[in-house]
């Protein structure tokens, strides 16, 4: 064999310069980068904006009887009606209140901890930094999914117990790359002289180790909240969510499964508000952390 | 000495290493040795909590037991014969030593023997994430790999959002469409239900696709992802340029030197995945009404029934534990030199 099948592969990339070449991809990565960060946020503040916004426009309550049991949908009910004849749409957007609220609060609850945590095992030595990482792992031990149901059952199934519950759970991630990256960053000249200049440990944090470790927080954040919402239906659906009549999406779709066959569109109505919600968080996260590989 | 981690460079931990390695065992029995010894701490951790979390639960068995209509010394005389009135040091003594013999003590919601509960449901469950994993390693790591060879092409693209939608999608969701999906399609496809293998093996096999594909589907987007990643590094490693330039082609080079180099990290993820699946086989259970631990550890939960949550708790932990194990040692075989480095 002559040739190597590989070097024909990429004859574009030979005949341009190689700065050329690499600044046209960054800018191609960076215009799709742009592309799902900027759907992802669409998509949120389009659920944001249906959750606060769209129930004050209908004229039905969320938890009032507004027409007939199982309506199919039409122009007065947007989604039909559930199975006591209360108006679907606006249900669903009112849930969505629940749902949004709690990701948003849980993970930036997860965000604060998580890189205390992260910090301090950082910089505070051995002992601690084994102390509180041995806990992040004892918590990453357990199933979190367990973890919030027992949790859940223990201090009863309110919105404070839920936020707490599932920033507990998702505090462990944020801990972990905190600390990787402060490690990483503590043994670099710039924080060496600062602390040979005799600056205090808690001024290094902010000063220095922050705004390195900040954009790996931000990717973190976008992706714990869409693990968040994801956990918070989960426990809905399983029936320890907000309880009723709270409306939320996961118990929505457990009642509504069994009515599966015969009126489909609840069931998609409620998994649909859900997915996109947990697409958009993803999407931005992905979009950072795309985003970030290419700067750094 | 440095109190704080910011100093330069401590020589104290190679020092440490040298001296460990000088009284210690061959490196890879230490290895080994290490991993078990973790693995019994954090499951001597786990019982420590699985008892005192359900210690905290509201409500108390002996009144669970007694119903609401029972009289304060009825309560009483149960609470004596459950031991609960004793220190919870003693209780949780007295507990671990009849879990060590074996006896896991007794349902206080229907009087059987958690072992018995356990044993019933543990097969289905075990089932249903042999099932799940096959489909998940059967979609995932050919996805993966592919899409690292043809990267920046069209398959490319559509396994990253195929691996995108899996982790964004909630499983229970995953599972109630896949239902709906079959019951328009197959009608006569038995989508929600279970039937035990003993009873009708057939039946069994046909209940079983439903919930491992609602498992599966969304666990092979993780491996998907880290297969595809893993194999783009692989590529860039010396030794496949090597093999690229004395004549391999692209497919004989991955298949002879890529795989199994890319295939540490996703071995890794499988197995933390497959731990993860105790989480997601909770809800699955739920949504086709499989009698499995998972719908065990909820109900027991709900029923206030200490033992069995106990029980199930320590058994989801153990079965974590355990799967961390098999992954290091698998890794192991794939890379030698892991064993020498940790």
């Amino acid at each position: 064999m002559s040739e190597s099948p590989v070097l024909s592969d990429a004859p574009a990339d030979r005949n341009e310069s190689p700065e050329n070449a690499s600044a046209a991809r960054a800018r191609r990565r960076g215009a799709r980068i742009g592309v799902g960060v900027a759907v992802g946020l669409g998509l949120l503040v389009l659920m944001f904006a249906l959750a606060y916004v769209a129930p004050l426009i209908r004229p039905f309550s969320p938890s009032e009887v507004a027409g007939k049991p199982f309506a199919a949908p039409d122009g007065t009910h947007w989604l039909g009606t559930d199975d006591l004849g209360r108006d679907y749409f606006v249900r669903l957007c009112v849930a969505g209140r629940t749902s949004l609220s709690i990701a948003l609060a849980g993970s930036v609850l997860a965000l604060v901890a998580g890189s205390a945590v992260g910090f301090a095992a950082g910089v505070g030595g051995r002992w601690l930094d084994a102390l509180l990482m041995g806990g992040v792992d004892l918590l990453l031990s357990f199933p979190s999914l367990l973890l919030g149901l027992a949790a859940v059952t223990v201090f009863s199934s309110s919105m404070t117990t839920l936020i707490a519950v599932l920033s507990i759970v998702s505090l462990p991630h944020f801990a972990r790359i905190v600390r990787a990256r402060c490690v990483e960053l503590r043994e670099l000249e710039f924080v060496l002289s600062a602390r040979i200049s005799g600056v205090r440990s808690s001024t290094i944090v902010v000063k220095h180790l922050l705004p390195n470790v900040f954009p790996l927080m931000m990717v973190q954040l976008a992706n714990s909240a869409a693990i968040v919402i994801l956990l918070e239906s989960a426990l809905s659906y399983l029936g320890l969510g907000v309880q009723p009549p709270t409306p939320s999406w996961g118990r929505m779709i457990a009642e509504s499964q069994n009515y599966l066959t015969d009126s489909p569109w609840l069931v998609l109505g409620a998994g649909g508000a859900l997915l996109l919600s947990s697409i958009g968080w993803g999407l931005i996260g992905e979009g950072f952390a795309t985003s970030r590989r290419s700067v750094v | 000495m440095h109190a704080t981690g910011l100093g330069p460079p401590s020589h104290r931990s190679v020092a440490a290493g040298l001296v460990g390695r000088a009284i210690a065992l061959p490196p890879l029995t230490a290895f080994i040795a290490r991993r078990v010894l973790r693995g019994l701490a954090v499951l001597f951790v786990l019982s420590i909590v699985a008892f005192g979390l359900v210690r905290l639960l509201p409500g108390n068995p002996a009144d669970v037991l007694a119903g609401p209509y029972s009289d304060a010394a009825t309560r009483a005389r149960l609470a004596q014969d459950l031991g609960l009135n004793r220190p919870l040091t003693e209780q949780y003594l007295m507990w671990l030593g009849r879990l060590l013999h074996g006896d896991f003590g007794v349902s206080v919601y229907n009087g059987l023997p958690v072992l018995q509960l356990i044993k019933e449901r543990l097969p289905n469950t075990l089932e249903l994430a042999l099932a799940a994993t096959v489909v998940s390693i059967l979609w995932g790591v050919p996805a993966g790999a592919i899409a690292a060879l043809r990267q920046g092409r069209t398959f490319d693209r559509m396994a990253r959002g195929a691996a995108f939608l899996g982790l964004a999608t909630p499983v229970f969701v995953f599972g109630v469409c896949l239902v709906l999906v079959a019951s328009i399609a197959v009608p006569s496809w038995p989508s929600v239900g279970f039937v035990p293998f003993s009873d009708h093996p057939v039946r069994n096999l046909q209940s079983t696709v439903l919930p491992a594909l609602a498992l599966g589907l969304p666990l092979g987007a993780t491996l998907c992802r880290f297969m595809r990643t893993s194999m783009i590094e692989v590529y860039e490693q010396d030794y496949l340029r090597t093999a690229l330039a004395t004549g391999a082609t692209r497919l004989q080079a991955t298949l002879r030197h890529g795989l199994r180099n890319a295939s540490g990290p996703v071995v890794t993820v499988a197995g933390l995945q497959l731990a993860g699946l105790v989480g997601n086989s909770i809800l699955i259970e739920n949504v086709f009404a499989i009698p499995g631990i998972g719908q065990l550890t909820v109900n027991s939960l709900m029923q206030k029934d200490y033992s069995v949550t106990q029980a199930c708790i320590l058994l989801l932990g153990l079965v974590y534990i355990v799967m961390n194990l098999v992954v290091d040692l698998i890794h192991l075989l794939i890379d030698p030199r892991v064993g020498g480095s940790r």
